[in-house]
């Protein structure tokens, strides 16, 4: 099996290498038969791909502790979810788990090309089968997952502890095909610069995988946030660690595209600078790809050191290089169509957007290097943790809370004063009233009070969006109001779904400054039969029960929860060993309503006493409401709602109503 | 080891006094010196939040934190002596002096750049369209559409959206 596993290793590179020459030599002669065969060899590339995981899979569940990684990232006693999970739960499984991803997701992508685009897609084959043979070789020559041990042990070292969560199982896979998936729309871009096909036509694309891969990016960010809370045990979801910062950063600069590309559809420009944010957003997956195995920032999410740094910043400056030259090649051909019309537009709202996202991104990617700079620099190491990232991220947040609420509703091209004192008035008016009543119920810090009153002024104006193309149909079409509610997301899926997307991220605003900003946390030492109390609720201590199997040490505390003298809810923080590596954990366990998160860590218990580590995060869960209704917004936004009948219909309705020469 | 400078003593204050402005459960001295501090056992988060109750650097550092507040030290004084027991790693953020100020004005310069690049750009746009005639009548206030243009207008614009 290990001899397979490595076969296919190298026939895949040999194919990836084949496929990007093929296609390259066919796209620049225009020779059909190299850029087919270009095309078969990625396909041949995906199938060795597979071959070389299902032995990887196979080795993991059946124990084969003849395979170093085997034998380093699972165990006799490990549970079959955790041991397929064990294979990105080390730097080769993981490096071969992104090309699976990598190779598959092209597949798609050749299906559906399959007859379409035929200029561009031997320069997008080449570009994704570069990428592919970069991390093929890394698997091939420096490290190499089917590498076996001189000798068979008898057990194995078993997976990182705080992997064995089932949050393990979905928050890497997420992230990885957020990463990843950026690939394709970055294969487009590269192959609309080789052609000289400058048109919005790999926009249009590509705008589905856009929107795929930033779901996956969010979703993969919002789940890891969720495995800190759930399993790092410190009462928080995220901590700016560099490896945190990596998956955020490209998050900001795809936002930033899936915003400003709106402007290039309508009034053909910024051209140019939508190149340079896919550009930028791939560079950060292989940023983010390297920072977690250069060894270069220490962080909790690390793989061990490897000596891959190199190669990454090599690969890194070889796709720089090549866009960016590109770039230049191509800029006069980039030059915009039209201009903008006036300061006061939609467009412009959006260019303050970009700006914003991409200063975040900036202000992050900054404090996550300048402890690398500063040593350079100064010989001096300094740490760059979370408080300078609050703070400096902080304004640029509320920032973008704002322009979120002014975007939907400022006219396109033009407006006047007049017409934006019209359009705002009612918003502004509610979005003051949402600080007077914040202030009213207590809240006395600027920051939560401003972010409140802008969710106010948003979810006004979300609102009022939707009313108002509710209405517009009733009085168009002669439906109900509810029908042509409904009727809004299928007719234009991408602008309804970005509002409910907005919804999302206001609720996730509210849920992250009022977690941050009023959380409680007290620190109790009780005896059995003793309680305490945090907030309004009340927690009696039960005593400590042993859990304990051969995987793991388990002392689990009850603890019976009451408010107002009723019992609510029966919570059991778990200290845990585990015995293969032997690492301490400690599993906590919460109460979440949509008005404060109850959240236990036992912290040691001596005997049958306790030390209990509680918090109260106010509103913590409409953090995750919020993403749940981000995913949602998404799916509107992405899943083909119309039916192909349907949408050449409302085509050639437009192109019948559109007047003639226009 | 370096005492903290006066910009140092400014950043560090200005990092508390953040903290305890952001929140009333925050207003300790003790937890801002708590959250000024980097825990030095790996977890990466500061002395507050390390999640390891039994913390080899983290627990002895706050209970010197408290007895210390509690026996008349200032905050900057027990950062001060942090920094020269363990270096500037020690401070959970970046200080305001020297090559650090960088660290904090750095975004801002960049988004200032971004920002002026950004009105260059509207001016320049500005100016080209304000010497075509499309613009100038463009200029003028719209009148106002009726309720069958607004459709009409609402359905083109749904169809360029789709």
């Amino acid at each position: 099996m290990i001899a397979i596993g490595n076969l296919a290793l190298f026939l895949a590179l040999l194919a990836s290498i084949y496929s990007v020459v093929a296609s390259v030599y066919g796209g620049l002669r225009r020779r059909r038969d190299f850029a087919a065969s270009g095309e078969h060899a990625a396909w041949a590339c995906w199938g060795a791909v597979l071959v070389a995981t299902a032995v990887m899979v196979h080795a993991l569940v059946t124990h084969d502790f003849s395979i170093k990684y085997v034998a380093s990232y699972s165990s006799t006693t490990l549970p079959l979810r955790f041991r397929v999970a064990a294979l990105w739960g080390g730097m080769e499984g993981s490096l071969l788990f992104w090309v699976v991803i990598l190779t598959s997701m092209f597949a798609v992508a050749l299906w559906q090309n399959r007859e379409r685009n035929r200029e561009l897609m031997p320069f997008v084959t080449a570009t994704v089968m570069t990428t592919t043979a970069f991390f093929l070789a890394l698997l091939a020559f420096i490290t190499p997952p089917f590498a076996q041990l001189a000798y068979i042990p008898a057990e194995g070292t078993d997976l990182n502890p705080l992997l064995q969560n089932y949050w393990m199982q979905i928050h890497p896979p997420t992230l990885y095909m957020g990463y990843v998936s950026w690939t394709i729309p970055f294969g487009f871009a590269i192959a609309a610069l080789a052609t000289g096909r400058l048109d919005d036509l790999w926009i249009r694309t590509t705008r589905r995988w856009v929107l795929a891969a930033w779901f996956f990016l969010a979703c993969g960010n919002l789940l890891g946030a969720r495995w800190a809370y759930e399993v790092l045990g410190w009462g928080g979801y995220w901590a700016w660690d560099p490896v945190e910062n990596a998956a955020f950063m490209p998050l900001m600069t795809g936002t930033a595209y899936l915003h400003s590309v709106m402007i290039q559809e309508r009034k053909d420009m910024l051209k140019v600078w939508n190149m340079s944010l896919i550009i930028l957003t791939f560079c950060l997956t292989i940023f983010g790809t390297f920072l977690t195995r250069s060894g270069v920032i220490s962080s909790v999410h690390s793989f061990t050191e490897s000596g891959l740094g190199p190669f990454f910043l090599s690969f890194l400056a070889v796709v720089i290089v090549i866009s960016v030259g590109l770039l230049i090649y191509r800029l006069k051909d980039l030059r915009p169509r039209h201009q903008l019309d006036s300061v006061l537009s939609r467009e412009s709202a959006f260019l303050f957007n970009n700006l914003l996202l991409v200063g975040i991104a900036f202000a992050t990617f900054w404090g996550t290097i300048f402890p690398v700079l500063s040593e350079w620099v100064r010989g001096v190491k300094i740490t760059v943790g979370p408080p300078f990232f609050n703070q400096v991220n902080a304004p640029l947040g509320i920032g973008l809370l704002l322009l979120m609420g002014i975007g939907p509703i400022i006219a396109w091209r033009r407006s006047t004063v007049a017409n934006l004192a019209r359009t705002f008035l009612w918003p502004t008016v509610i979005g003051v009233a949402g600080g007077v009543v914040a202030f009213a119920v207590g809240v006395r810090s600027l920051s939560p009070m401003l972010v409140i009153s802008m969710s106010a002024f948003v979810i006004y104006t979300i609102v009022w969006e939707f009313h108002r193309g509710a209405t517009a149909r009733r009085s168009m079409v002669g439906e109900s109001y509810g029908t042509a509610l409904m009727a809004l997301f299928t007719k234009n899926q991408r602008r309804y779904g970005g509002y409910v997307i907005h919804l999302g991220v206001v609720f996730m605003f509210i849920g992250v400054t009022m977690s941050s900003v009023y959380r409680v946390e007290e620190m109790y030492t009780v005896s059995p039969g003793e309680s305490f109390s945090i907030g309004d609720y009340d927690l009696a201590y039960q005593g400590v029960r042993d859990l304990s199997d051969d995987h793991v040490a388990r002392l689990a505390a009850t603890l019976v929860v009451s408010q107002n003298g009723e019992q609510i809810a029966v919570l059991e923080p778990e200290k845990r060993f585990y015995k293969r590596p032997e690492q301490p954990a400690t599993e906590v366990a919460f109460r979440s309503t949509l008005k404060d998160d109850l959240y236990v860590i036992l912290g040691s218990a001596e005997g049958e006493v306790a030390t209990f580590q509680a918090y109260i995060n106010p509103l913590v869960a409409w953090l995750w409401l919020g993403g749940i209704v981000l995913m949602i917004g998404t799916g509107i936004a992405i899943v083909p709602l119309r039916t192909v009948r349907q949408r050449e219909k409302a085509r050639e309705s437009a192109s019948a109503r559109r007047p003639q020469g226009a | 080891m370096k005492a903290l400078g006066v910009g140092q003593y400014a950043a560090l204050l200005g990092l508390a006094l953040v903290l305890a402005t952001a929140s009333p459960a925050a207003a300790s001295t003790r937890k801002a010196a708590e959250e000024s501090l980097t825990c030095q056992c790996g977890c990466g988060l500061t002395v507050h939040t390390c999640n390891h109750l039994q913390c080899s650097f983290a627990v002895p550092v706050r209970e010197d934190i408290a007895k210390s507040l509690s026996a008349g030290q200032t905050t900057e004084e027990i950062l001060d002596r942090y920094v020269q027991e363990y270096g500037e790693k020690v401070l959970s953020a970046p200080t305001t002096s020297g090559f650090n100020i960088l660290a904090w004005w750095g975004p801002y310069i960049a988004l200032g750049f971004g920002c002026a690049a950004l009105l260059l750009a509207f001016r320049r746009w500005r100016h080209i369209a304000g010497d075509t005639p499309l613009a100038a009548s463009t200029a003028a206030e719209p009148k106002s559409l009726n309720s069958q243009d607004r459709d009409r207008l609402e359905r083109e614009l749904e169809d360029l959206d789709a």
